[in-house]
């Protein structure tokens, strides 16, 4: 008797145990792409205030930076879901490339480094995403001079 | 006889190719085996595939999984395929660190016997620098390329320290050549996309094209054959596994500081400091964050070389020297506040590091090199705390916001000091000319020859030993 009742809590415990484990991959899976754009979008309109990014640039970078970035996609995605607390509560902020700063300098990098917004001088009010750079070229340098012969 | 060669190269790294350029100067007939691990592949073929090799160096030796790791390309051409072109020359003092210091050992040969050879390899490799850095290098003759255009964080370094703050000397080439392009810049150097760094593919095409040398690809060395003091040949492996032996007259190790000492290790040829020593430089990086002043306008992707706490370190009794790189790369981001994204630096530091007995190339039951490095010496510790404590000194004439320790480099890429070379045969692998203490046909190049672990970038130094060792030996 004893044992049938630990083995049906052993396998309550498993359940548990693999939706908890589970749950942000499903998550990530239904709802990835919409969050991250969003996410990406509360980052490039804070710190760009004024300017104008159409959505569909938005949307395009937002896909090919976590391309790109798979490797935090996923971290990234239950960063946005858990609220404030929740995330310095369970240290997630500090396991997310150091802190929060590093991720949205990491996301306006990218997003300013592959517009013509320093084209053109950082002036015009509206940027354009020129697309993916290849991943040879991913930290091109827009300000470089170079020795002419 | 066939199999039979004057001279059998074992890797085709700058070690190796560098002593066969020098070899068939003097010799042009000299016919010349060279085995090689890996393939042959292109510049397009590593950068179509994102790689430079089939082989991960992680595959290739085996170590303890909480040690540090070590990086290497096995493939020909070696570490000219992967390297980012880095080319300091080391300063007289790194090579008597017993005499001036009383630290570790003097090298068995002073910078004056290396100069010559150091001007020889930056003509090999056309080195862009500027003839400026011989106030901490002497110099007998120019750089071959002009230096690359600096950064503005830099113009204000090189004129509050013109002493000490230098612009990068480097084999990533400032304008067009023949063979190679301009670099552009992008950071991606282990895998130039533009062929603008010097490798063998693109500037010692005549040794890999020479008609008398015999590339053997895919073929593991794993033994010398030697008898009675004497090396006669060298035992390899075929893709298939099978064992194959070729004969000489003079047998080159060059593969690299973990294998190099492993092939001695299996040959039998015990000499008591093999694969004692391990380093490479401790490596850290910050951030500095600055006000007023634009970073990223260089032309390459480090601009900048400080030696404030390199050649005149006043504590290197105690501490290890440091160089500071000043990185022209967007390594860490643009700063997030409008009109300010480019002020900011990243910088890298590294560290010499000192070679401990208790780091060391051994073999595991497979006969498979083995690498312990429990830790960098207690002397790299010491350098790098001398670093923190004094790093706003070095940065004074900037206007500095804040200086951000980030982390320790897991790596530099430099696999160094595992058969040191000195004049004591009982405590040193090699002598002064690169030969085998205890075989005098065998030659050791490759950094895994060096006595002490400078904090400058080995590969210069590792060409310019090996065309000195070959116009010794011929």
């Amino acid at each position: 008797m004893n044992k049938s009742i630990e083995r049906r809590k052993f396998l309550k415990i498993c359940a548990a145990t693999s939706i908890v484990a589970v749950l942000p991959l499903g998550i990530y899976v239904l709802d990835n792409e919409s969050r991250l754009c969003q996410l990406v979008e509360e980052i490039l309109t804070k710190h760009l205030p004024g300017r104008i990014i159409l959505q569909a640039d938005i949307e395009k970078f937002s896909k090919d930076f976590f391309i790109e970035r798979y490797d935090i996609a996923l971290k990234t995605h239950i960063f946005s879901v858990l609220a404030p607390l929740v995330r310095v509560a369970s240290g997630f902020d500090e396991d997310l490339h150091g802190k929060i700063d590093n991720l949205e300098r990491m996301i306006l990098t990218k997003f300013l480094l592959n517009s013509d917004f320093f084209a053109n001088d950082a002036k015009k009010k509206t940027i354009i995403y020129n697309g993916a750079t290849s991943n040879i070229c991913r930290t091109k340098n827009p300000f470089a001079q170079f020795l002419t012969p | 006889m066939d199999d039979h060669y004057e001279m059998i190269v074992i890797g085709s790294g700058f070690g190796s190719l560098f002593f066969i350029k020098q070899y068939l100067n003097k010799k042009p007939n000299a016919k010349i085996a060279v085995i090689e691990w890996g393939e042959n592949r292109s510049h397009s073929w590593q950068v179509t595939n994102n790689k430079n090799s089939e082989f991960s160096s992680s595959n290739t030796h085996a170590q303890d999984s909480h040690h540090k790791p070590w990086n290497y390309t096995i493939g020909l051409g070696g570490g000219t395929n992967c390297w980012f072109g880095q080319t300091p020359r080391f300063i007289p003092a790194d090579f008597e660190m017993k005499s001036k210091f009383n630290i570790s050992d003097d090298w068995p040969f002073s910078y004056n016997d290396l100069e010559p050879y150091y001007m020889a390899a930056e003509n090999i490799m056309a080195i862009s620098g500027s003839d400026a850095m011989g106030k901490v290098s002497p110099r007998s003759g120019s750089f071959p390329l002009p230096p690359h255009r600096v950064s503005a964080i830099d113009e204000i370094m090189m004129a509050a320290q013109p002493n000490l703050h230098f612009p990068i000397a480097t084999a990533r080439s400032p304008l067009a050549l023949k063979n190679r392009n301009q670099c552009c810049a992008t950071a991606q150097c282990n895998l130039c996309p533009v062929n603008a760094k010097f490798t063998a593919h693109n500037g010692l095409t005549e040794i890999l094209t020479h008609p008398n040398i015999t590339y053997f690809m895919n073929a593991q060395a794993r033994e010398v054959i030697h008898h009675n003091g004497t090396a006669s040949g060298v035992m390899y492996l075929t893709n298939n596994a099978e064992e194959r032996s070729i004969y000489g007259d003079l047998i080159v190790l060059g593969a690299n500081g973990i294998q190099s000492p492993a092939i001695l290790l299996r040959s039998g040829i015990n000499h008591p400091q093999t694969g004692v020593g391990i380093c490479e430089q401790l490596g850290y990086e910050y951030e500095v964050f600055l006000n007023g002043v634009d970073n990223f306008g260089g032309s390459t992707i480090t601009t900048g070389l400080n030696y404030s706490l390199y050649d005149s370190h006043p504590y290197r009794e105690k501490a290890g020297a440091a160089l500071f790189y000043f990185e022209n790369r967007i390594k860490h981001g643009l700063r997030l506040e409008e009109g300010r994204w480019r002020q900011v630096l990243p910088l890298l530091v590294a560290i010499e590091d000192l070679p401990q007995t208790s780091n060391r190339v051994s073999l595991n039951s497979q006969g498979q090199a083995y690498v312990s490095h429990a830790n960098v010496s207690s002397y790299a510790r010491a350098g790098l705390q001398h670093v923190h404590d004094n790093i706003e000194k070095v940065l004074a004439p900037l206007p500095v916001e804040k200086i951000i320790p980030l982390r320790e480099r897991p790596t530099e890429s430099h696999i160094q000091c595992s058969l040191r070379s000195g004049h004591d045969a009982n405590k040193f692998v090699v002598d002064g000319d690169s030969l085998h203490h205890k075989m005098r046909n065998l030659v050791v190049v490759g950094s895994s020859t060096f006595t002490t672990c400078p904090p400058a970038n080995p590969s210069l130094t590792v060409a310019a030993m090996s065309l000195r060792a070959a116009d010794r030996l011929v």
